[in-house]
């Protein structure tokens, strides 16, 4: 039997879990369709405890049915086009990535909105800050953001955080006291963690491994608004991969294919589709979706998808400072300095967030494992090394500067036919550039690191030359009014087909400083009520 | 047939008399080896499981298996890794013995990642590791 619903979601991430659950709350029959399998708490646990390289991945499974990059081997699934690498990952499973994103849940600021207006760069967005603000205040409930709503974070609000504060760490605290005569302040990161019991789940207990895996789901994640969306009739359809979207001669999208892990095919149908597979998923999926009718694929009239890819490229820095800050506990990241979000150097280039590493320096040097090594290296035995590796692991410091990067249409991420996955699918295809107005932003940062380390006394200090990936995966079917420069409508409906809704971080025109999801679900619940009409209509 | 290894190294004493004058594979009981491991990492109650795990893959290797006696600083050195991160080399690919028994997080205080660290908010206040 073919599936058949009011709305079929591709992708049951936070968007489209999101959106599940509201539809599903106001009667609305909903599939979703997700290309990996359920995943158990306490398998996942079991798994990252066990595995021998703890990146963001490892907990996870990794099917050859739906494969992806992982941050060890970022060319296990991508195919890259240079001549920079593209290093931003994404999971493929029920909840997808929100089951190993930090919780990190900023507002963008009103700046990031107009950016060719403001600055003479990049382009704006066709809704403003106060457009989204109501929806910046719904995403915050639903995903339980703890906060200060006394912070400085430029971005006003008119209702509090839903739950208090994380509070600042002791690291933070020190280096807050430390860099206030420079005129900077920490400010405490806005998270979607739990600060008290919320949603039927407990507080954070400061496990510290929030990527990969929080342990007692203190850490939202998409699987809070997929149970609610299931309770409410929605059904989810799991290691289903969509392989093409089918359009019809009425110009309305007629059908979502797709594949099982058997390779057998199945099609799906209903009233309204909406594809939320994230920044790598979605537009291939589109693109491959090609007919002779349709030799650019499905809702590109534009060519703008899969172009416009961004990310924010990270550099870090790390130092021993003079006293103990005693890091390796907690969230993973509690504060850092906020300000730069909002600069007004963007004309000359990116704004930024320098984010302070609850975890020493494992990030950048593989700590506290790099330490031990060195120590018996260094010939220390018994009570002497144990005494040195304490001195050491708890006088670390890591810096992180994560930078703007302003959409470019050669940044692209195509479909390559000549490589495809375990079911015949296309891998992607990526061509990335990180320009200088992110290597400019960078530069800036690390001189706020020299200055923090000065300011604590550091020494050893060191200013890495790598560019990390923040695995912030944004820009590839830009929204806008302009059906001849955007893909979809700011209410983020396809210009090409008025039953096509595209969801995610894909539809950001600019990528801005501030961690995306917020601004994903924010967005995806102002969809709703257009989904709805849709449907109804 | 095979024989145990144990078995293996009896019967080249019998049969050979002459190599018990020259170093010889020995086998290292486990309590030799918590000892050992002792002195390096400066722990005394060491995981008995743990040791065990960590002693039978150094068996494994005759060249590792032979200098446990007297171990040189490059065996040392990979004795205290395992012990403190959980990872061992074994016959040159790094194999998880531990996460959660890591000697590092016991030097630093606190349980390793993954695992609850306490109360909410404990990180806000300072910490003092403990020492061996």
């Amino acid at each position: 039997m073919q599936p058949s619903a009011d709305v079929v979601i591709v992708g049951s991430g936070v968007c489209g879990a999101l959106v599940a659950a509201r539809l599903a709350a106001r009667g609305a029959g909903v599939l979703i369709l997700e290309a990996g399998p359920r995943v158990s708490r306490p398998a996942a646990l079991g798994q990252y405890h066990a595995a021998l390289i703890k990146v963001p991945e490892c907990a996870y499974p990794n099917q050859p049915y739906a494969p992806h990059s992982t941050s060890d081997r970022p060319d296990s699934y991508y195919l890259h086009g240079g001549p920079d690498k593209f290093e931003a990952t994404y999971l493929r499973q029920v909840g997808g990535t929100t089951w190993h994103w930090l919780g990190t849940s900023f507002r963008f600021v009103p700046d990031d909105f107009r950016l060719r207006s403001a600055f003479g760069v990049g382009v704006d967005w066709p809704i403003s800050y106060e457009d989204l603000e109501p929806w910046y205040c719904e995403a915050e409930q639903e995903l339980g953001v703890a906060g200060d709503s006394n912070a400085r974070l430029d971005a006003p609000r008119s209702r509090p955080y839903p739950l208090p504060v994380i509070p600042l760490s002791y690291l933070d605290r020190r280096v807050a006291a430390a860099v206030a005569a420079l005129g900077y302040t920490i400010e405490p990161t806005p998270q979607a963690r739990n600060s008290r019991p919320y949603q039927n789940r407990p507080a954070c207990c400061g496990s510290s491994s929030c990527i990969p895996i929080c342990p007692v789901q203190a850490k939202y994640d998409a699987t809070v608004h997929l149970t609610q969306a299931e309770q409410a009739g929605a059904e989810l359809i799991d290691q289903a991969i969509a392989s093409a979207v089918e359009v019809g001669a009425d110009g309305l999208v007629s059908g979502v294919r797709y594949k099982r892990p058997d390779g057998s095919e199945a099609r799906a149908t209903a009233k309204v589709y909406v594809i939320a597979a994230h920044g790598i998923e979605t537009p291939k999926l589109l693109l491959q979706s090609r007919t002779t009718d349709r030799p650019h694929g499905v809702a590109n009239s534009s060519d703008q998808v899969g172009r416009n890819l961004m990310d924010h490229p990270t550099r870090l820095s790390w130092a021993l400072t003079a006293e103990r800050l005693y890091p390796f506990r907690g969230p993973l990241s509690t504060g850092g300095i906020e300000s730069a979000r909002a600069g007004k150097w963007r004309a000359e280039y990116g704004a930024f967030r320098v984010q302070l590493q609850n975890r020493g320096w494992e990030w950048s040097m593989g700590t506290p494992d790099h330490t031990v090594r060195q120590l018996a290296e260094r010939g220390l035995r018994g009570a002497d090394l144990a005494r040195a590796l304490v001195d050491h692991s708890e006088r670390e410091l890591g810096l992180a500067t994560m930078v703007e990067q302003l959409p470019s249409p050669e940044n692209r991420i195509v479909p390559d036919n000549d490589h495809r996955d375990a079911i015949g699918i296309p891998r992607p295809r990526i061509t990335y550039r990180i320009d200088d107005y992110c290597r400019r932003a960078l530069d800036r940062g690390q001189r706020i690191h020299q200055e923090i380390f000065a300011a604590m006394n550091a020494t050893g200090i060191e200013h890495g030359s790598t560019i990390f990936s923040a695995g912030h995966i944004m820009g590839t079917y830009r929204m806008g009014t302009d059906p001849r420069t955007s893909v979809v409508t700011p209410e983020q409906r396809s210009h090409d087909h008025a039953n096509l809704f595209l969801l995610g971080s894909g539809v950001f025109p600019t990528g801005a400083a501030s961690n995306p999801t917020l601004t994903i679900a924010a967005l995806a619940l102002r969809a709703v009520d257009a989904i709805v009409a849709t449907a109804q209509g | 047939m095979q024989l145990g290894r144990r078995a293996f190294i009896a019967a080249l004493g019998l049969v050979t008399p002459w190599f018990r004058a020259a170093p010889r594979v020995q086998s290292f009981s486990l309590d030799e080896f918590l000892a050992l491991s002792s002195r390096l990492t400066g722990y005394t109650n060491l995981d008995r499981e743990i040791g065990g795990i960590l002693l039978n893959n150094l068996l494994a290797a005759p060249d590792t298996a032979a200098g446990l006696a007297r171990p040189d600083a490059a065996l040392e050195r990979d004795i205290i890794v395992a012990w403190y991160t959980g990872v061992q080399q074994v016959r040159g690919d790094a194999r998880l013995v531990t996460h959660g028994g890591a000697l590092q997080w016991r030097a630093l205080g606190m349980p390793a990642p993954g695992l609850c660290v306490g109360p909410f908010g404990t990180w806000a206040k300072p910490h003092r590791a403990s020492e061996p």
